[in-house]
């Protein structure tokens, strides 16, 4: 799914390592630099001194740009910030993707959105005032319960979690996590990757495969 | 020695970004057919509502009291005589000023914000997730804001020139014999329509330097929010320079 060969960049070196089809892995990376290096070599967004990232199947650096977006179609990210579009309403940020590349318009997700906020002790009357707001004045959790939603509604094969439960209160945390993991479990192709700066957000949480990188390129260990 | 090295390092600062703003543009015109997408429409639609509908009354309102300006200094240096101050009208308003004030509203207004918009979305990495959504940001975020800035400037100036006249026209009416009908008729017997496809095609010419300078500008912030203040300051100044340049450049070309 993700191969990087023989990578240099500026804070990361990976000789060779293959992310696989179906696996759930955790990555613990020594500073926050790394790991944002980490997802922008995995995403085409910043281009390694020496080596290539193969993205399902394609050199993710050396593609055609149609190709490149349409590539990352598949691949979903919950940022720890968010990543949510600061000048589009809740549900515009939601609706975002899938109004892009499919026309898919708001109004067609709405139950779906509703559903999925039920988790979260949300209920629809709560939400029609919730979905006009700006994300200026959200908290982090809020904004990654955004991007969570928006990734999920893309059915991506991919999903990478960047430092999702870092600073959430532990219930918070419970439920997103099971959300996470049943998504996971939704497509046996699915692959999942959470990183993290810090051990102890990812402590209790179950991957197949642990991750450090070392000097070396990755520690690897199975759980 | 310092001063040629200073000169030589700002002309080839200026010569990198000459390049950026211009392959900007190209990528950004590349994308014109993503117009089709309606969440690309949407930014569209904001980028006029923001850029021309919410200036309108400001821009007629300059355009009133530029009109009543040069209609008093005309009438002070030559008394009032209706085929003159419409000449005079359209010179300077239509010719000149209605594009270029319109311009430096915009450059004000709009130019400063999106440059802003856009750099605070770079050092959020708002612009990385959307491109992990799958969405090109060239498509999404800089091929709308120039196509609506362009066409707002475009239509404000427009606008500008016919309040500048109307209001030109009305105060002069008000303190002559004069009638309205007939200094109108003064301004219509000087106005050719190349005059007026000239002003308009340089409104349009216009939008479309001051939108990309400021998107590239904006785009140019690389992680941090300290940034942000120096690119919006220097895509403003761009502006106003570009923009005086090519007004010199296309009026020598249409006028001589």
């Amino acid at each position: 799914m993700i191969r990087f060969d023989d990578i240099v960049c500026e804070f990361l070196e990976i000789p060779s390592f293959d992310f696989k089809e179906g696996r759930v892995y955790k990555v613990i990376f020594h500073s926050d630099i790394e790991k944002n290096e980490f997802i922008d070599l995995t995403l085409g967004i910043k281009r390694p001194k020496r080596g290539r990232v193969v993205l399902f199947d394609r050199d993710i650096f050396n593609v055609d740009i149609n190709v490149y977006y349409d590539t990352l179609k598949k691949v979903g990210v919950v940022w720890e910030n968010g990543g949510v579009i600061s000048n589009l309403k809740v549900w515009e940020n939601i609706a975002l993707p899938l109004w892009f590349h499919y026309g898919i318009r708001p109004e067609k997700i709405e139950t779906r959105v509703i559903e999925f906020y039920k988790n979260f002790d949300m209920d629809a009357q709560f939400l029609s005032g919730y979905m006009g707001r700006l994300p200026g004045t959200l908290s982090a959790f809020d904004k990654r319960i955004i991007c969570l939603i928006r990734s999920i509604l893309m059915e991506p094969e991919l999903m990478i979690y960047d430092d999702v439960f870092t600073g959430l209160k532990s219930d918070r945390v419970e439920r997103i996590r099971e959300i996470a993991e049943g998504f996971h479990r939704a497509n046996p192709k699915r692959t999942s990757i959470y990183l993290a700066s810090t051990d102890e957000s990812l402590r209790d949480l179950k991957a197949e495969y642990n991750i450090v990188p070392d000097e070396k390129g990755f520690k690897i260990w199975r759980s | 020695m310092d001063v040629t090295y200073k000169i030589g390092k700002g002309l080839i600062v200026s010569a990198q970004h000459a390049r950026g703003t211009y392959s900007l543009f190209v990528d950004a015109i590349r994308h014109i057919t993503y117009l089709k997408i309606p969440p690309v429409r949407s930014v569209l639609y904001k980028q006029i509502y923001f850029t021309g509908i919410e200036a309108l009354n400001k821009v007629a309102l300059i355009g009133i009291l530029i009109g009543i300006v040069i209609i008093t200094q005309v009438a002070n240096i030559v008394g009032f005589n209706p085929v003159l101050t419409g000449r005079i009208l359209v010179w300077t308003v239509v010719r000149e000023l209605g594009p270029l004030f319109v311009a430096i509203i915009v450059i004000a207004r709009s130019c400063t914000a999106i440059a802003a918009e856009l750099g605070s979305m770079k050092a959020n990495r708002e612009i990385d997730a959307l491109i992990t959504m799958g969405i090109d940001p060239y498509a999404y975020l800089v091929m709308p804001r120039i196509i609506g800035i362009s066409a707002s400037v475009f239509m404000l100036a427009f606008y500008f020139q016919i309040s500048a006249i109307a209001g030109g026209l009305i105060v002069s009416s008000l303190f002559t014999d004069i009638l309205f009908y007939e200094q109108l008729k003064g301004v219509f017997s000087v106005l050719s329509i190349f005059q007026v496809a000239v002003s308009l095609i340089k409104s349009a010419i216009f939008g479309l330097l001051i939108s990309t300078i400021s998107c590239y500008h904006g785009l140019r912030v690389k992680s941090s929010i300290t940034e942000i203040p120096q690119v919006t300051t220097l895509a403003v100044m761009q502006s106003l320079f570009v923009v005086l340049i090519f007004d010199g450049i296309i009026t020598v070309v249409s006028f001589i």
